[in-house]
């Protein structure tokens, strides 16, 4: 009360007498407030700032994390896979997008391909990575082990330096990458979450949590460059591949692969790869330089076409070639490029020669809708301009294969059943309960033979072959003696055996003009199975080669009961006797006999041999020349028989990329391919041909998104 | 009238007022002066934190463009590296313009500099040493692989401080280019 009465007394002093204290105290709130403000203030400003640091190194931490995933899946040490991370999916435990954690093995992934799988049960499509590895590398285990690591573990960055305070630990946690592309090219999507942590305490002080699209881009380099690619598809497997003796030059120090497309379940599969390619004896890069690469790698679409000129069937045996205007001598016509679409190519036998002529400017492709035979003395001869055979550029020739049926029953492949080499039929059904027409899918796909290069040894073939349906064969036949096709004119006999469909055929009439004369014909055992081309198998019960086409000219020897009214047989080489035989057969159309069927390059009819008996079958023993025996059966059907040299060396030049690669072991045969070949060939045809072995590798980002949370 | 004197003058305060006052506008004035300086300080290590912050994200960021630009010829734009820089950049690292900043330094690896007012006035009289250790590794702890990431390590020192600042790591994107 007292208080308040002196209060009131101060509040109603009217005279010159004062009290400063409640000015001061009013002073002192005000100066509290203010510094208490700014001080508040500061320590916003400095809360602010410590904030700022702590998000400073937590964005920091997860830069480290996009650098450090880049330059590992970027790592381009031969002996390590870690590239192929960029295009599968991994998960770690904190993915709201996983079911699981899940980092896998990327060769055990597949790209989604029906083609590839055609219609076969249990394919999953075509491995993004290859399963083999050489000796030196690491096994695809360990990787995983690797990368799986990253992602699971919390990633620490930064080294602890000496006689410095760290308060605050960095790290980052990888969520989860996922791929979003094609084969060639996509974005790699990584959640990533960057951490500044406490050094004194368990609890993160920031995060920064990322989305980053990384731009992900598949490359070919020199020696991943398949100057061979086999394999069609995932039912194909090892069947795919002879190598036989081939010789890759300049030997080891070549740049470049032969891709296998073919998908193998396990590393156990690969073993010795040169093994498995039943190439004991070829030389072929080192794996650092390409080597073998087992991978069903997607291949590029064929080439476009520019002037396209349909020139037929094209049979080039000596009478032809000298006829004018023979289609067995090609040019561009002035053009710079020309494409000749072609229904086969037969240069078969002695003095047959097919004969084309390409330059830097004049460039040729050949689109073959059936098949090419170019053997048993035939050449193919590629020129540079006017230059002589065997100097033409591969890069300046490209042979298009475009085969018209789908095979599903009769499939050609390599035979690998012994050291022979060459082609077999996998499952060889006959062709007993048929319609008219035939269904051609039940026949096998279309083959290029080619068991010559030239016979200097600086000729070669040189062209790009593009044929995924085709295969490709070089094998020498086991029989010495060659048929003379229309020489001289000696007889009316101008029937040819050619290699068909990798099987045994015939033309009737090299020389005619009708439909009838020029279709191909397939040859059938007396069971009606197609004969694969040398004929190599093991447990073969017709262990036949079709060498030569006999019509009757003349009245047969009397002492046989050989039939007189037959009009034409096949000369067959027995290879388990050793000796020769003449051998009727009947024909049975399986295709009408229209343009339709001669463009699609099908069979008219098939030519099954009769049963081996006396009425049907004439042993002429092991010697054609013999006078006695031989001779006066062959003059009666028009054979004229010589023996060929056997030329040792076929050299070939550019690059293949076939279904079957099918060589054989006898001879020499050397590959060369050079890095101006892949220049030029991709400066003709597009970047998508420099083709072979990829590896991936992360480029640009394409965003960097700062998310609140992960899902 | 003595005792009216001493307590109260009537032409303005007494004694006790005037002690008391004054030793409170002391108390004030001396709160105020303390906090004003814990404020200043305050503001001093806040605005030293957020230029050390910026000093070293300038210096990451020119890195980063000359990491990005190693190898990169402009004519043909396209990386060009051979293999046996692929297997290890230290080289490459230390002769970036950015790189060295300190002629005297012993080991080339750890380059200091003590930032100006220029770039900050927090820096005036050069009282800050900022340090970078280069540490190169590969991405993974993994013999085989290239030694293809860079570690950089800051350290800042002012006055009685020492302090790891900041880590982080860069990788030249010509490593991407390697065959």
């Amino acid at each position: 009360m007292l208080f308040l009465f002196k209060k009131y007394k101060y509040f109603n002093n009217r005279d010159n007498s004062g009290f400063a204290i409640p000015q001061i105290l009013i002073i002192g709130i005000g100066i509290t407030i203010g510094v208490s403000g700014l001080i508040a203030s500061s320590i916003l400003s400095l809360t602010g700032s410590k904030i700022n640091k702590q998000e400073f190194l937590a964005k920091s931490s997860s830069y480290s994390g996009i650098t450090k995933i880049k330059a590992l899946f970027n790592d381009n040490n031969p002996n390590r896979f870690f590239n192929f991370y960029w295009i599968v999916d991994n998960c770690s435990e904190k993915s709201s997008n996983c079911s699981s954690t899940k980092v896998p093995i990327p060769a055990n992934e597949y790209w989604s391909d029906s083609k590839w799988c055609d219609g076969e049960e249990n394919c999953r499509g075509r491995q993004k990575a290859p399963i083999c590895y050489a000796m030196d590398q690491i096994p695809w285990i360990n990787e995983q082990e690797l990368v799986q690591k990253l992602f699971t573990d919390s990633n620490n960055i930064g080294t602890n330096l000496e006689n410095s305070k760290r308060e605050f630990n960095q790290a980052f946690n990888l969520i989860s990458s996922r791929y979003y592309g094609t084969e060639e090219s996509g974005i790699n999507s990584i959640l990533i979450e960057g951490l500044s942590l406490p050094t004194n305490s368990s609890q993160k002080s920031s995060s920064n949590k990322l989305r980053v699209n990384i731009a992900v881009a598949s490359t070919t380099n020199e020696s991943g460059f398949g100057f061979i690619s086999v394999g069609e598809n995932d039912s194909d497997k090892e069947n795919s591949l002879f190598l036989g003796n081939l010789t890759v030059k300049p030997d080891d120090k070549a740049k470049g692969s032969i891709i296998w497309r073919m998908n193998l379940n396990s590393n156990d599969d690969c073993g010795n790869l040169k093994t498995l390619a039943m190439g004991e004896n070829a030389t072929i890069p080192n794996n650092e330089n390409g080597g073998l690469w087992i991978q069903p790698l997607s291949m590029p679409q064929q080439p476009r076409l520019k002037n396209v000129e349909d020139i037929g069937t094209v049979i080039c045996t000596p009478e032809r070639i000298a006829r004018n205007n023979s289609n067995c001598i090609l040019n561009s016509k002035n053009k710079n490029e020309k494409t000749y679409r072609i229904y086969s190519i037969f240069a078969r036998g002695l003095n047959s020669k097919f004969e084309i002529s390409t330059r830097d400017n004049a460039k040729i492709i050949l689109e073959i809708i059936g098949d090419i035979d170019i053997s048993n003395g035939g050449t193919f001869c590629h020129r540079d301009g006017l230059n002589a055979c065997g100097t033409g550029k591969a890069e300046n020739l490209t042979i298009l294969f475009k085969q018209k049926n789908y095979p599903k029953q009769n499939i050609l492949a390599c035979n690998r059943e012994n050291k022979e080499g060459g082609v077999k039929i996998k499952n060889n059904i006959n062709y007993i309960d048929i319609n008219y027409p035939l269904n051609n899918d039940l026949l096998p796909g279309n083959s290029f033979l080619i068991d010559n290069t030239g016979k200097a040894i600086s000729e070669k073939f040189a062209a790009f072959i593009y044929g995924p349906q085709l295969t490709f064969i070089s094998q020498r036949p086991n029989s010495n003696y060659v048929q003379v096709t229309n020489n001289s004119r000696k007889n009316d006999n101008f029937g040819l055996i050619v290699t068909s469909r990798g099987s045994y055929g015939y033309i009737k009439n090299t020389l005619g003009t009708s439909l009838e004369d020029t279709f191909t014909n397939l040859i059938l055992t007396p069971d009606l199975k197609l004969i694969p081309y040398g004929n190599n198998q093991d447990n073969n019960l017709y262990n036949y080669e079709i060498i030569g086409f006999g019509k009757k000219i003349s009245n047969l020897p009397y002492d046989s009961q050989f039939s007189q009214s037959v009009e034409n047989v096949f000369l067959i080489f027995d290879k388990s006797s050793s000796t020769y035989h003449l051998r009727t057969f009947n024909i049975k159309n399986i295709n009408r006999s229209t343009t339709s069927t001669l463009q699609r390059s099908y069979p008219r009819a098939f030519a099954i041999l009769n049963p081996k008996n006396s009425q049907n079958d004439i042993n002429l023993g092991s010697d054609l020349d013999d006078d006695s025996i031989a001779k006066p059966w062959l003059n009666s059907f028009g054979i004229e028989m010589q023996k060929i040299d056997n030329i040792l060396e076929r050299n070939f030049e550019g690059a293949v990329w076939v279904k079957n690669f099918c060589l054989d072991n006898n001879g020499t045969k050397n590959w060369k391919f050079s890095k101006n070949f892949i220049e030029n060939l991709v400066s003709w045809h597009g970047s998508e041909f420099n083709w072979g072995r990829k590896s991936y590798r992360g480029k640009s980002i394409i965003l960097w998104d700062t998310l609140r949370k992960f899902n | 009238m003595r005792k009216s004197q001493i307590y109260k003058y009537k032409n303005g305060f007494g004694l006790v007022d005037s002690v008391l006052s004054l030793s409170l506008l002391a108390g004030i004035i001396t709160y105020g002066i303390y906090f004003s300086s814990l404020r200043l300080g305050t503001i001093y290590y806040s605005n030293l934190i957020r230029s050390i912050n910026k000093e070293i994200e300038r210096d990451i960021e020119r890195l980063k463009v000359e990491f990005w630009s190693l190898n990169y010829d402009k004519e043909t734009k396209i990386y060009n590296i051979d293999n046996n820089q692929c297997k290890d950049f230290t080289l490459e690292i230390i002769n970036l313009p950015s790189w060295k900043l300190d002629e005297s330094s012993e080991d080339i690896l750890v380059q200091s500099w003590k930032p100006g007012k220029e770039r900050s006035k927090v820096f005036t009289g050069e009282a800050v040493e900022i340090s970078r250790i280069l540490n190169m590794s590969s991405p993974i702890n993994d013999q085989n692989l290239n030694l293809s990431t860079a570690t950089l390590d800051y350290r800042v020192k002012w006055g009685e401080n020492n302090r790891h600042w900041l880590s982080i790591i860069l990788a030249p994107e010509a490593h991407g280019w390697c065959e």
